[in-house]
C-alpha cells in the first residue's frame, strides 16, 4: 500500500571520532505491494538499512521516501517511526514479556485508541489466520518459539500497516517449521497486499518470499534485480555466494586461437569462451581468473565413464575423489576434491556416491560463471544465458543414453 | 574423597553466615529484650539476659510515637513515590537516546547523588521560610525529594539500562507515544527496580534525622527519628523506653522489607542476568 524509495542513502556511525561507513550510496525502489528482499553477509549493513527504512535511524546522507513523501533526509528523520504505519518483526521478536499474546497483538491498536470491540475482532481474526487462538491468554515466556514468532507477526499486522519489515524473522526457528512460517508470511502478505521488505542472510528466505532482491556487500549495492537473476547472473562472486552455494576453481586465462579466449583449469581442462560471451575487457595473457560452479550445474560420473564425452553442453572439469557425501531433503550433497587442486567442490547429486570413490566431474558449459581476480563477473550474461533451456534437454538426452 | 571436603566447605560457609547473622542479631536482640524490661530492671540486670519482661514500655512508647510515626510515614511514602516515579521518567529519557546534553545531565545527577546534603540545607531552609513552607509537610517533602531524586534517577537508570532496546523500539513501531512506551512498557518492565528504589528511598527518609531536625520546629511535625531523641532527655534517660522506641520505630521499615522484599531481590537479580539488546 506504499511505494518505498531510497535515494543515495549513506550511513556513517561515528564513535570517538572514528567514522564507520556502514552503508554507501544505496538507492532502490520497492513497488507498491511488492515483496522485496535484502541479502548480504553478516555485517553487510542489512539491519541498518532496514532500521533506516523503519525510522529507527536516520540516513547520514540521502533520502528515504514513502510514496512521494520524504520521510527522512540528510540525517534528519522527518516522519518518526510511530507515524510511518509500519509493522515490524524483529529478529528476536521483541514481544512484550509482561503482556499476554492477546495484549501483545492488541498493543498497536490500543496505542491508536481503537474501540475494544473492534480490537477483539481484529485480534481474533489474525489469531485464527495464524493459528494461535489457543495461546492468546498466555504470556510470551510460556509459548513455543514458533508461536512467539506468529504472535510477533500478528502484532506487526494488527494495525493494518502499509509496510511490513522483517529482519531475519526465521533465524530463531527450528528448520522443520521454517517453511511453514515462510508460507504463512507469504500468504498473509498477498492476502493483505501490503508492501514488504525482508532482510536475511539465508537464500531460502529470499527465494521463498522476495520477487526482487538487493544484494549488499560491505554496505554497497552489489546487485539488484529479480531474485532468480541474482542467482543465475551474479555480478560478482560475493553476490553469487550470498544467494546460493558456489564452488570456485582458480584458472588462467589466455588468448586462444582466433578470437577466442581460453581458461585453463588444472592440467586436464581447457574451457573456451567466445569474445562476445565476455564483457568488454581484453584480459592480458595468463590472467588469473576464477570459475564458479553451482552444485546443480555439476555432474559426477564414475571415473572414465564416457557418457558425457563429446557433448556440446557438458565439459570435463577433471578427475578426483569423493571426500564426503551427505544428504539433505532429497538431494545428496557431494564434496569433491579434484586431483591437483586444493579446494573442495560441492555437487548436488540424485544418487548417493561412496566416499573415496574415483570420479570424473562434468560441468554444464553454459552455467559456468567466470570472475576476475577481484571477484567481478566477466560474463556477458545476455549472450551466454539464452542457451540454458537447451542444456537441460541435452541433460535428459545424456541420461537416456547411459 | 570429595565428600568430606565438600562438607567441610559447607560447614565453613554456614559458620561464617551464622557469625555474621549473630553480629547483626545481637543489637536487635538487645533492643527487643531491654525494651521489655522495667526502668529499674534495665539498669540492674545484665544487658543480654531476659528477665522481668513485660509489654508495658512498648505500649507506653507506641502511643507516644503514634503521631511521629504517621509523620514519618507520610514523608517517606511521599518522597519515595515521587523520587522513584520522577527518577524513572528521567531514566527513560536517558534510555531513549544518549546525546551530549543527556550525558551532561547524567553526570550532574551522578555528582548530585554524592553531595552531602548538610551543605545545601542552610540555603534550603531560607527558601522554605520565605515560601512559608518551613515546618510543613510540603516543605519537608520538597527538601527530601531534592536530596533523593538524584539517587532515584541514578538507580532507575541502572535498572532501565537492562531493558532490551528492541522491545522499546518495537513499541515505537507499534505507534506508541513516548508516554505509552513509558507507562505501558518501560515502567512495567522495570517495576522490580522501581520497588527497590522505593524501598531504599523509604528507608533513607525514615531514618533521616538531620533534615527534620533542622526543618521542623513544633512537636506535631516531629518524625519518628526525632522523637527517639526525646527519650535520651535532659533529666536522665529511661533506657527501657529508649530501647522500646527504637524497636517500634524500626518495625515499619522491617515491614516494608517483608512485604516488598521479593521485588527488591528480583530487581537486583535482574541487573545480573538481563542485557541490553
Ligand atoms: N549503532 C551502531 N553504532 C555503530 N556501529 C554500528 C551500529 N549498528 C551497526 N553498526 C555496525 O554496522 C555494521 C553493519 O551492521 P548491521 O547490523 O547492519 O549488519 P547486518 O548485515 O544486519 O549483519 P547480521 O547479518 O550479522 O545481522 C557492523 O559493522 C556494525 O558493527
Ligand atoms: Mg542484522
Amino acid at each position: 500500500m506504499v511505494k518505498i524509495g531510497l535515494e543515495n542513502v549513506t550511513k556513517i556511525f561515528t564513535k570517538k571520532k572514528l567514522e564507520n561507513k556502514v552503508l554507501d550510496d544505496i538507492s532502490f525502489e520497492v513497488a507498491d505491494g511488492n515483496f522485496f528482499g535484502i541479502i548480504g553477509q553478516s555485517g553487510a549493513g542489512k539491519t541498518t538499512l532496514l532500521r533506516i527504512i523503519a525510522g529507527l535511524e536516520g540516513p547520514t546522507h540521502g533520502k528515504v521516501k514513502f510514496d512521494n513523501t520524504v520521510v527522512a533526509e540528510e540525517g534528519k528523520i522527518k516522519v518518526p517511526i510511530e507515524e510511518r504505519n509500519i509493522g515490524m518483526v524483529f529478529q528476536t521478536w521483541a514481544l512484550y514479556p509482561h503482556l499476554t499474546s492477546y495484549d501483545n497483538i492488541a498493543f498497536p491498536l490500543r496505542a491508536k485508541k481503537m474501540d475494544e470491540n473492534d480490537i477483539e475482532s481484529t485480534v481474533l481474526h489474525l489469531a485464527k489466520m495464524l493459528g494461535i487462538t489457543e495461546i492468546l491468554v498466555r504470556k510470551p515466556g510460556r509459548i513455543s518459539g514458533g508461536q512467539q514468532q506468529r504472535v510477533a507477526v500478528a502484532r506487526a499486522l494488527s494495525k493494518s500497516p502499509s509496510l511490513l519489515l522483517l529482519d531475519e524473522p526465521f533465524s530463531n526457528l527450528d528448520a522443520t517449521i521454517k517453511d511453514n512460517a515462510r508460507s504463512l508470511i507469504r500468504t498473509v502478505q498477498k492476502e493483505l497486499s501490503i508492501t514488504a521488505i525482508i532482510v536475511s542472510h539465508d537464500p531460502a528466505d529470499i527465494f521463498s518470499l522476495a520477487s526482487d532482491t538487493l544484494a549488499i556487500t560491505d554496505g554497497r549495492n552489489a546487485q539488484m534485480g529479480r531474485t532468480s537473476d541474482l542467482y543465475h547472473k551474479p555480478s560478482n562472486l560475493t553476490v553469487a555466494r550470498s544467494i546460493g552455494e558456489m564452488s570456485v576453481i582458480q584458472g588462467l586465462m589466455t588468448q586462444g586461437s582466433g578470437k577466442d579466449v581460453e581458461v585453463k583449469l588444472g592440467d586436464r581442462c581447457k574451457l573456451g569462451f567466445r569474445r562476445d560471451e565476455l564483457i568488454a575487457i581484453v584480459p592480458e595473457n595468463n590472467t588469473e581468473v576464477r570459475v564458479g560452479f553451482r552444485p546443480e550445474s555439476l555432474e559426477v560420473l564414475e571415473e572414465n565413464n564416457t557418457a558425457l564425452k563429446g557433448s556440446d553442453y557438458w565439459v570435463l572439469i577433471g578427475n578426483g575423489f569423493v571426500k564426503i557425501c551427505s544428504y539433505s531433503a532429497g538431494i545428496f550433497r557431494v564434496l569433491i576434491r579434484l586431483d591437483g587442486l586444493d579446494d573442495d567442490i560441492a555437487v548436488s547429486s540424485d544418487v548417493s556416491i561412496d566416499t573415496d570413490s574415483r570420479i570424473s566431474l562434468y560441468a554444464k558449459r553454459d552455467d559456468l560463471k567466470l570472475f576476475d581476480s577481484n571477484g567481478n563477473s566477466m560474463l556477458n550474461y545476455s549472450m551466454s544465458l539464452g542457451k540454458q533451456g537447451s542444456s537441460n534437454d541435452e541433460r535428459r538426452r545424456i541420461y537416456a543414453s547411459t | 574423597m570429595i565428600r568430606p571436603l565438600k562438607i567441610a566447605k559447607k560447614t565453613i560457609h554456614h559458620a561464617i553466615l551464622i557469625i555474621l547473622a549473630a553480629l547483626w542479631l545481637i543489637p536487635v536482640y538487645t533492643m527487643l529484650i531491654d525494651g521489655m524490661k522495667s526502668a529499674g530492671g534495665v539498669l540492674t540486670t545484665p544487658i543480654l539476659q531476659p528477665t522481668g519482661l513485660s509489654f508495658t514500655p512498648l505500649i507506653t512508647v507506641s502511643s507516644a510515637l503514634e503521631l511521629p510515626i504517621v509523620n514519618s510515614l507520610i514523608l517517606a511514602i511521599a518522597t519515595a513515590t515521587i523520587s522513584t516515579f520522577i527518577g524513572a521518567l528521567a531514566a527513560f529519557y536517558f534510555y531513549k537516546g544518549r546525546s551530549w546534553t543527556n550525558n551532561t545531565v547524567f553526570v550532574i545527577i551522578a555528582i548530585a547523588t554524592f553531595i552531602p546534603y548538610q551543605i545545601t540545607l542552610v540555603p534550603i531552609t531560607e527558601i522554605l521560610s520565605t515560601l512559608g513552607l518551613f515546618n510543613t509537610y510540603p516543605g519537608l517533602i520538597f527538601t527530601f525529594v531534592i536530596f533523593h531524586l538524584p539517587g532515584g534517577a541514578l538507580l532507575m537508570t541502572i535498572f532501565m539500562s537492562n531493558l532490551p532496546k528492541s522491545i522499546v523500539e518495537s513499541a515505537r513501531a507499534d505507534g506508541a507515544s513516548d508516554w505509552i512506551v513509558f507507562s505501558k512498557v518501560a515502567f512495567p518492565l522495570t517495576l522490580a527496580g522501581a520497588v527497590s528504589t522505593f524501598i531504599l528511598t523509604f528507608v533513607e527518609v525514615w531514618n533521616n534525622f538531620f533534615i527534620p531536625l533542622v526543618l521542623t520546629s513544633t512537636p506535631n511535625m516531629y518524625t519518628a527519628s526525632i522523637s527517639l531523641l526525646s527519650y535520651t532527655g535532659g533529666y536522665g534517660t529511661l533506657y527501657n523506653d529508649s530501647f522500646a522506641a527504637a524497636l517500634v520505630a524500626s518495625l515499619i521499615p522491617l515491614l516494608v522489607f517483608v512485604l516488598l522484599g521479593r521485588y527488591f531481590m528480583r530487581g537486583f537479580l535482574a541487573l545480573g542476568s538481563g542485557s541490553k539488546g
